[in-house]
Parts: C-alpha cells; structure tokens; sequence
C-alpha cells in the first residue's frame, strides 16, 4: 500500500486532493445552506401538510362519531396514524380513541394535558416532550355539521408527530445524491482526463528524458505522445529541439575535444621540437667545415622542421583565441618576428609543391621589436602582399624584417614581373585592378588603409617591370611590455642557473653566453626537485636564473619556483608559452620577465665589466630588470657607467667597495623583505649621504627624509 | 492453563443449557375474571370465554382492530356483492394435524346457528352456505350487507372438526378440550386455571381464574398479563405497562317482568328510575360514566344526546306506582359473577337495599343461558355488564331478541322483528338511527335501565414483553401467540 501510494503521481495526487477537497467544501457548504433553509421550508410545510390531514380526517372522522360507528372511526385513525405519526380523537366524553392503544404515552398524555375543548387551542403546533422524544402535536375541533345542533364540538382530532432536528424533503435527499454522484463521476472523469491528457504524456516524457539520458542521444523524437494539451506538445518540441541542440553540441564538443587534444599534442610536439631547433639554429651558425651545399640543406630541412613547428602552433594559438572567444582583430602589441617566422612558415607550407623560394631576413636588433597592430590583420595583409608576389611569378621571395629609428621595417622583397606605374599609381589611389574573383590580389588597397590608417604605418612599393617588386612596411616601433626582456645583461661573476628539462636548451644557453663570456659559471637544472634541493644550500644572491616554465616530470612549473624561492628579481621565464595571456599578467604581477624560447637565440647578451663598479658613475637599485637595463642602456649612450643591483643585499655584498660620496639612487619598492627608504636610511647610517628615491609617486607621499637627498622619478636621471 | 480453558467452555455450555431449559420452562401467565369458562361457540360466550377461545380456535377472518386478517381462509372473494367465495388456507389445520375442509367449515356454521340463539343477524344475512369443494365455501348472502366481514370477523364464528362437533352433540364435556385450529390447545382445565400449550410457537399460557374478580398488588408479580382490577399499592405495577384500551362496558340492571314485583310497567318505570347509582359511581371513580342511553358509548347507535334516565322519569310521571311491602317479599337480585367484582357487589346492593331491605343474591356463573337462568329462578332483578366485539349496537340489542339472553321474559314481537329488521340495513347512519329507536321501544318497556359505562379497559403487561399489537384491538381478541419474553 505505502509503495503504492509512494509511486502515485504526485501531481495527479495534488490535483485530485484539491479537487476532492474543494468540491467536499463546495458540497457541505450547499448541503448546510440548503439544510438550513429546507429546515425552515420543511417546517412550515410540515405544519400546513399537518392542518391539511387534520382538516381532511376530520371531515371523515366527524360522520362515523356521530353515530358512535368507533369501528370506522379507528379505521380511520389506523389509516391515518404510521411510525412517525399518530392521530387520536377525544370525544365530548374525554374518551380517548385511537387505533393503536399499545401507544399509551399519547393517551396517557393526552389524559392529563387535555381536560377541555379550549385545551386543543393549547395543544395546536405545538412542539411537546413526551417520553423522551419531542413530538409535534396539533390539535383541531371536531364539529358537527348539523346546524340544528345545539353542540357543535364533539370532540378533537390530535395528532403526534416525531419531531425531527432536519425536516427533509425527500427531494433534497435526490438533490444530495445526484450531487454527489455528479461529483464522484467529475472526479472519476477529471482523473482519467488528466491522467491521459497530462500525467501519461509527462510520465513518457520523463521516462524517454531518462532513457535518452541513458543512451546518450540515441533519438531525439518522442513518438509517443501524441494526444496531449497545446502546452505539452510545446514542451515535447521544445525538448525535441533542446535535444536536437544537444546531440549536435555534443557531437561539437566531442569533435572539438578530439581536435584540441590533437592540436594539444601537436603543440606539445611543436613546443618540443622548437627547442632542438634553437639550439640547431645556433650550432649551424657556428658549422665551417661543412661544404656550403650541404649547409644549406640542413638549413632548409631545419627550416622545413621550423614550419612545420610554425604551423602547428599556429593553429593551436589560432584555436586558443577561439576559445578564449577574444577577437584576433584587436589592436595590440605585438612581437612581429614572432609573427613573420609563422606567416613564412604557412607560406612556406602553402607553396611546398610550387618550388618557390620563400626566406626570411630577421635583423638581430629587430627581432625583440613590438608594433601596435592587429596581429591577424596584418598577417592577411601580408600573406596577400606574398600572394600577389607569387602570383607576379615570383620565384624568390624574401621577407626581412628591419630597424630603422623608431620604425621597424617589413620588407617583401620578389623577383616576379613587376607593376607598372599607371597600375601602382591605381593601387595607391585604391583603385579596383583585379580581375580575379577569388579575392585574392585585393589586399594592396586594404593594406594601404590598415597599415597607414589604423596602425600608423606606411606602405611603400617599388616596382620594375620584369626585375621584381619591393614592399615596405613601416611600423612605429613601441616599448616592449612589461614582461617582454629584450636584452640581457650579467655581470661576469654571475653564476648562470639553467632550469630546463629540455637539455638542448641548456647547450644554447651555454653558446650564448659563451660567445660573450667564456668562463660563466654555469648550473644546470633539469626537475625542480633537483634545483630546489640545490637552493636550499646554495647563496642565490648572485645568480641569473634562466627557467622554463613547463618542467616535464616536475609538479611545480617555473613560475611557482621563482615565486617560492622569491628571485623574480634576478630570474627570467624561458618559455614558447609567452603568448599564454595568464602568464604574461602573473609574470607582470611578480616583476618577472619572460625570453620566448625561439628568442633565447637573438636576444643579445651584455655583460656588465668589472671595472664598472669599481669605478661607477652612480649605483641604481631596482628589482625590476627591464628598469635596470633602461638605466644601464641610457648610461651607454651618456657616457656614464652605472652599477646596477636587483636588491639590497646585492648591494651590501659590494659596497664597500664604493666611495661613500657616490650617488647611489634606490627604488622605493624593492619587492625585498625592505623597503628603498628604509635601506636608504640604513645606507645613510652607514656613511653614503648622496642617496635618492626613485619612485612612481609624488614627493608628498612620503614622509619627510632627511637621509635622502632627493625624490626622483624612475626614468634615468641623465 | 488448558484445564482451566475447559472448565469455562464447560461452565458456558451448562449456562446455556440451563437458561435453555429455564426459558422452556417460561410461561405466560394471564388473569381471567371469575367466570365459568365455555368454549362451545354454540351459547352465550363472556369476554374470558371468548379470550381463551381466541387463542384455541381459529376463524376464517379475524378483525385486528382496524383492518381484516385472513385467519383460516387464504382468500375471500365477492363474485358478486352477493356471492362471496372463501378459499380455505392449506396451511390451516387442526390440532389433530389434520387439514382443514370445506365440511368442516360448513359444519361449524351450522352448528353455531343450531346452538346459538343470539346474533341471528349473520344467519338472516346468509341465503345458502354450500361446499363448493373441498377447500372452498361459497356463502350467498340475501342482500348486500356491508358489515358482513366485519361481523364474520368477531370472535363468533370459530371453526372446529366436523366429527368433534358431532361428538360434542354427544358429550358437552368434550368442549374443555375442543379440537380447534387456533395456535394452542387446551392441556388443563379446572375451576383455577386454564393451561395452553402452543401448537408450533408462542409460550405456553396458564389462564388464572380470579374468584374475586380483583388482584391484590402484592400478588402481581406472578403475573404477566393482568385484565382485573388491582387494589392496594400500585407501586407493586412498576413493572408492567397499563393500556387503557377502549373496550366499552356497560352496567344494567334488568327486571323480571315475569316476577310478581314488576308486572306493572309503572311499578318498573319508577323502580328503575328511583335506583339511585351515585354511591355505585363514586366507589368506581372516573372511570366510571354515567349512562345516558341503552347502548354505550362508542358503539353504533349510542346517541350522545340521550338521556334515558330522564325519558324514563317521563314514564315515571304518568304511571300510578304501587309500591310491595319489602317485608313480605324479599327482593331476589340475581348477577353475572363475570360482570361485578367482590369489592363492589355491596354498593350495588345498597342500590337496592333503600327500597328492599331483604335481598336474597343469586349469582349466575355460567352466562350461556344466563337470561334464562334469571326467568327460571323468578329473580327480580338482574345486574349485569355487556361489551362489544365490534362495537356495533346489535350486539347490545340482541339479548332483547327471544332467546337465551333475553332476561326480561317478555317478548315482543314487534320488539323481535324490529331487532332483525336493523341488521338489513345497509347504511350505518341509518342503521345507527334504527338502533335509536329500539333503544327507545326498550326504554318504553321499563325493564332495564343502563347504569353506568366503563370506557375503557385497563389492562397490566410486563415491560419484559414483546406484545406486538397489543392495543389495536380488545384484549379478549389478542393472540398471545405474538408474545415472547
């Protein structure tokens, strides 16, 4: 019964009980108001049906008792009397005649409340106790007719009946039936319609949601219901459609998941392969004994290794921006080496089979250069620049990118049939020349817009006829952002930490920094286990620390480890991952700087000499590497030499070196365990009095400091 | 434990059988009046008579107070408002077992009419009573007689075997036990009571005869059904149920005109009006009305605006009155013992006792010839009581016809055939109107003068009773088969 009742539809139940409940209300309340005024109704019916029977009975009664025919008249009287009624008379003698004389309580009563023909006038619809019933009783005068007669009365017709609390008619007791059959079969019917109309749809339909659930989408449709309320065929739909969105979103997401983990793995692959080509790279600069021939096919199969590496991570970046649903299209700084080497490698992969010669020139100073461009604008632009330039019959085209000033330089350079004048004066006018209904060749004009009017740039296109065609692009050269390192520079007793699970990159590194300085300490890393295990019982003070951030076989990644051992001052993240957005702001974050890993081949490597402090122009303390290199970098061009620490404690190794009149100029946030003016106070106890505070704030921020001489901006101060 | 179980089963199985064999042995005991019992329909039967009869015979139709019971017959059916065809029941059979027959109906009609000399009215209504066969009778009546039934339907016309009948020609003794078709029969008869045994269902009955005619209170408790007066503490009747049921009953005094005090009719005219009944009254209380006509109240004919004892004083007027010397003749007053209760008989006597002061009592006993009794013994007066079995004014009349009953010995042709000539009368108010006037013819007589009516009756029933109709009709009519306890 309980199992029953704990499958029963719940909403059948809910509906069927407001039903039951309303139309149990409903019925009581009609059922009392019509007890209530039938009662009174009744009542009053009751009492003239009652006069009614009297006047009749006595017309008849009254004949038989003038001639004393007792017989007739308690024939009369039994005819008359039943269960809830009975009639009596009492003649002029106060002989009490009736049918039944076993009825002795209405004789006996009658005996002592009747003793004269004016008691019936007592007596008359009255309602009387008797017993232990009430009883409605009436009294009438029997009269004679015979007017000749002296005494008309001879004597009273008295009737008892049973008094009833409800008087009903026997029509109210139709009424209650046919309403209560009336609702019992509305019910009956309001459950079955609702059973079939609503709970039997929803029941499939729960149970077809649950078995699609199971199955995982194997239909769509619910054939099954078919005879159901607008409103439910709608929701049927409407999940049909849900579903239909369903399968094909998964089916989506079930081929988007496979494609990520292929483009993932081929990231993996691309990340993976880059590194050995970097170190290639390095070492086939370095190759003399090798015929020139063959040099240049192992430069070409490394160049095929790259592009296919290009490729690849240019479909991951590609599907990256998808999914991080930013817009390609926005305007942003961007590392143009970065985005020449991929375009010539999709180029280069483009036309494998057309036995062009596609290369690229990057300039080593111009290779760490930023534009604010839109990065796949421009790749549009130059792909059809490239297009354009294979379809003039270009059989060699180079790509090269320049400095020049404050401009950086991309230079197309082919061997194709040239443009005429006529037709190159149409194209600066943005004229309409092609034929072709691929959209390809269209880009001229477009690009001319882009590059001068949302970049700032300048297109310029020299063209001979039959000898080939060269097109510049200028870009105004920006900054570099906040965690882009465009040079390095060490000092010779810096000791080298290379943390890097890719041992070619270890050898690149070494070449690196060889090729500047031969005797470079060197520590290598290949876990973050090992290197942790190392710092712990090693000085860091005087370390450069080169780390990547993907440590394959390691649980913390570069970024936790320069965090936990807080070297963010003296560290750098070697990483493909540089366009990782994430990494870029924490890096930002932290005041660390990031070297792409294809960069680690270009950026240039200054070394500070050791005579620099012993006889420095002025100390610059800051954490921030860019900062101290821009300070090192102005001194270059001033003829000054500045001696340039990381933290506190870099300094404090070496200042007794320094003569206590030296400028010494402090960052106020040193992201050390001190502050700048807290260290310039110490500085200042020690003896140094030419100390200055290099912040971002105002002077008024700070507190008076009568131990520094100045409050200065970050900028160089010469 | 078990044996304990047992021991109850036991002791409620020895309950049962014993207030089993207790309520065999329950009975129902009712009083009767002082009387000698006759169960031969053939005389003059009193109520007790016809109470214990009721109950030992059966009749084709019985009046159940207001509506007919077929008793005997399974159907009645008028052809004709003349030819009416009774159908005898299967069902119905002697206490012999037997079934029955049309003879045997026949035979019971005849008999009552050779018997009985009183109600002629049914025998002058019936032309022909034949068999048809041997299950139905078929009565031709001389004209039509609306109260036919009614009168058939009286505890008059009671069935009995055909061969008991020819036997009780033989030996009047037999009707102590008469092999009748009512639900009991008769086991013992003696002069202290009267004991049933029922035929198929009811309880047995033991009929006590009261010599008194009256029941002291303390000695109600042995009774179930009480129809005598109950003198001394009526709180002794907690127990019972009184029904005051109307079953009229008049008082009379009748005078000899055959006695040498009453040969002049204004010598009876002036005794009669003279009696002086007040005392007689009191001592009855209210029950007791005084009479204003010759028939009762209640019954048809009677007239409410009668006064007798004043048309009798008109009589008185006008007639020379010789009064005998009382001395010399003693006054014989003779009465029905069924009729007068012992603690009463002294107040009617003094009734008497003004004028006569020597009375000598000749009670009667057996009222089957009870008017020829009083003739025959040349008493003077008579008291007596009469009622009604239904309420119709013949049955007062009757005894003024020439037969048995009549106490008067005077016979008046006219008298007779006038009696006999209302019972053709079709329409009640006409014949009601008819009564009125024999009651006149008697009055003019002077020889009997109503005394008193009692209205109703009283009787007594144990509240542990179940008496299912017991007061739709008179208590005499009652089966007491219906009772149970």
């Amino acid at each position: 019964m309980s199992k029953k009742s704990s499958i029963r539809p719940k909403i059948d139940f809910i509906i069927e009980r407001f039903f039951i409940i309303a139309g149990v209300v409903i019925l009581a309340s009609s059922l009392t108001l019509g007890f209530y005024f039938n009662k009174y109704d009744e009542k009053e019916k009751r009492k003239n049906n009652l006069q009614k029977i009297h006047s009749m009975l006595s017309q008849l009664i009254v004949p038989s008792l003038i001639i004393s025919d007792l017989s007739e008249v308690r024939r009369l009287l039994y005819m008359a009397s039943g269960d809830d009624e009975t009639f009596l008379v009492i003649d002029s003698d106060r002989i009490v005649i009736m049918s039944d004389y076993g009825k002795s309580l209405f004789s006996q009563f009658i005996s002592n409340t009747y003793l004269s023909i004016d008691d019936c006038k007592k007596l008359a619809i009255t309602y009387q106790y008797i017993g232990d019933k009430w009883y409605l009783v009436n009294c009438s005068r029997l009269k004679t007719t015979d007017v000749l007669s002296n005494e008309n009365d001879i004597g009273v017709l008295v009737s008892f009946s049973t008094y009833k609390f409800f008087f009903f008619s026997p029509l109210i007791f139709y009424f209650i039936g046919i309403l209560i059959f009336l609702f019992l079969v509305l019910i009956i019917l309001l459950r079955r319609m609702l059973y079939r109309q609503l709970l039997q749809p929803l029941v499939i339909l729960k149970d077809k949601i649950l078995d699609i659930s199971n199955s995982v989408f194997q239909t769509r449709y619910i054939h099954e219901i078919k005879n159901a309320p607008r409103e439910l065929l709608e929701i049927k739909n409407a999940f049909e459609k849900l579903l239909l969105s369903l399968q094909e979103e998964y089916q989506r997401s079930a081929a988007a998941e496979k494609m990520k983990a292929l483009i993932d793995l081929a990231a993996g692959v691309a990340h993976d392969i880059r590194s050995p080509l970097t170190a290639l790279d390095v070492f086939i600069k370095d190759i003399k004994n090798i015929p020139e021939d063959q040099r240049v096919a192992i430069r070409d199969s490394v160049n095929r290794i790259n592009d296919i590496a290009n490729n690849l991570l240019t479909q991951y970046r590609e599907k990256k921006n998808e999914e991080s649903d930013k817009s390609i299209n926005q305007i942003k700084p961007e590392l143009i080496a970065d985005l020449l080497v991929s375009l010539v490698s999709e180029k280069r992969a483009k036309y494998k089979n057309n036995e062009i010669n596609l290369s690229t020139f990057l300039e080593e100073k111009a290779y760490g250069k930023f534009a604010l461009i839109s990065s796949s604008s421009l790749k549009r632009v130059l792909s059809n620049l490239i297009d354009n330039a294979i379809e003039a019959f270009a059989t060699n085209i180079q790509v090269n990118l320049l400095e020049k000033a404050n401009l950086l330089v991309i230079q197309i350079q082919d061997n194709g049939c040239g443009i005429s004048e006529d037709i190159l004066s149409k194209i600066v006018s943005g004229e309409q020349i092609s034929n072709k209904l691929d959209g390809h060749g269209l880009g001229l004009p477009h690009a001319i817009k882009a590059i001068e009017k949302e970049w700032g740039g300048k297109l310029k296109i020299n063209s001979f006829i039959n000898k080939g065609t060269t097109i510049d692009v200028y870009l105004p050269k920006i900054p570099p952002p906040k965690w882009f390192l465009s040079e390095l520079i060490v000092n010779p007793d810096n000791t080298i930490v290379i943390v890097d699970d890719d041992e070619s990159i270890h050898r690149v590194w070494k070449e690196r920094f060889k090729s500047v300085y031969a005797i470079f300490n060197f520590i290598h890393h290949y876990h973050s286990i090992d290197f942790l295990n190392w710092s712990q019982n090693h000085s860091l003070d005087s370390c450069v620390f080169l780390i990547d951030y993907e440590l394959i076989g390691s649980h913390k990644n570069g970024l936790n480890l320069i965090e936990e051992l807080d070297i963010s001052g003296q560290s750098y993240l070697v990483t493909s991952r540089h366009e990782d957005v994430r990494i870029r702001e924490y890096s930002e974050k932290i005041g660390l700087k990031i070297i792409p890993k294809n960069f680690a081949v270009y950026i240039p490597i200054f070394l500070l000499k050791n005579d620099i402090e012993k006889n420095p122009d002025l100390i610059f303390i800051d954490d921030d590497a860019a900062m101290r290199s821009a300070w090192i970098m102005r001194g270059k061009l001033k003829n000054k030499i500045i001696a340039a620490y990381h933290s506190a404690n870099a300094f404090k190794i070496k200042m007794n070196q320094f003569d206590f009149t030296i400028p010494i100029y402090i960052d106020s946030d040193l992201n050390d365990v001190i502050k700048g003016e807290e260290f310039a106070k110490e500085l200042y106890e020690i003896g140094f009095k030419n100390i200055y505070l290099c912040t971002g704030y105002q002077a008024d921020h700070f507190s008076t400091m009568y131990w520094v001489k100045d409050i200065v901006g970050k900028e160089p101060v010469f | 434990m078990r044996n304990i179980y047992l021991m109850i089963v036991f002791l409620f199985f020895l309950y049962s059988v014993v207030a089993k064999a207790d309520s065999n042995k329950k009975e129902l005991r009712v009083t009767l009046q002082s009387s000698e019992i006759s169960l031969d329909p053939g005389g003059i039967q009193d109520s007790q008579s016809l109470f214990v009869s009721r109950q030992v015979d059966c009749q084709l139709v019985r009046n159940q107070g207001s509506i007919f019971v077929l008793d005997a017959a399974e159907s009645i059916k008028y052809l004709t408002p003349l030819k009416i065809i009774i159908k005898i029941s299967d069902k119905s059979k002697f206490h012999d077992g037997s079934p029955i027959t049309s003879e045997d109906v026949v035979a019971s009609f005849n008999y009552i009419k050779e018997k009985r000399n009183i109600f002629k009215n049914f025998y002058i209504w019936v032309d022909n009573i034949h068999v048809k066969d041997n299950k139905e009778i078929v009565i031709i009546l001389k004209k039509h007689i609306p109260q036919f039934l009614k009168v058939l339907s009286a505890t008059n016309f009671n069935i009995f075997k055909k061969s008991f009948l020819e036997k009780a020609k033989m030996d009047k003794n037999i009707w102590k036990f008469p092999l009748g078709c009512g639900g009991y029969k008769v086991v013992e008869f003696n002069d202290q009571r009267i004991k049933l045994e029922p035929i198929s269902s009811g309880l047995p009955i033991i009929f006590d005869l009261m010599k008194k005619n009256q029941l002291n209170a303390v000695e109600v408790g042995k009774y179930d059904i009480i129809t005598l007066n109950v003198i001394g503490d009526s709180s002794n009747l907690y127990d019972f149920d009184t029904l005051e049921i109307f079953d009229p009953l008049q008082y009379y005094v009748g005078l000899n005109t055959k006695s040498k005090l009453w040969n002049n009719k204004s010598d009876r005219c002036r005794f009669l009006y003279e009696l002086d009944v007040n005392n007689l009254l009191n001592s009855y209380g209210k029950v007791a009305i005084p009479a204003n006509d010759l028939l009762p109240r209640g019954t048809l004919g009677y007239n409410a605006k009668s006064n007798y004892l004043f048309e009798l004083g008109k009589l008185v007027k006008y007639s020379a009155y010789r009064k005998k010397d009382p001395s010399l003749n003693p006054f014989c007053l003779s009465y029905l013992t069924v009729s007068i209760q012992d603690n009463k008989k002294n107040y009617f006597l003094d009734m008497f006792k003004k004028n006569y002061s020597k009375i000598i009592l000749k009670p009667i006993n057996n009222v089957k010839r009870y008017g020829k009794t009083f003739i025959n013994e040349n008493c003077d007066a008579l008291l007596f009581a009469l009622k009604s079995n239904y309420f119709d004014g013949y049955e007062y009349l009757t005894i003024f016809e020439n037969n048995d009953a009549n106490f008067s010995g005077l016979y008046e042709e006219k008298l007779n055939s006038h009696i006999l000539r209302s019972q053709m009368i079709e329409d009640s108010k006409d014949r009601a109107k008819e009564y009125q006037k024999i009651s006149k013819e008697i009055r003019d007589l002077c020889f009997v003068r109503p005394l008193f009516t009692i209205a109703t009756r009283r009787i007594y029933v144990r509240k542990t009773l179940k008496a299912p109709g017991i007061g739709l009709i008179s208590i005499h009519q009652y089966y007491l088969g219906n009772i149970s306890k």
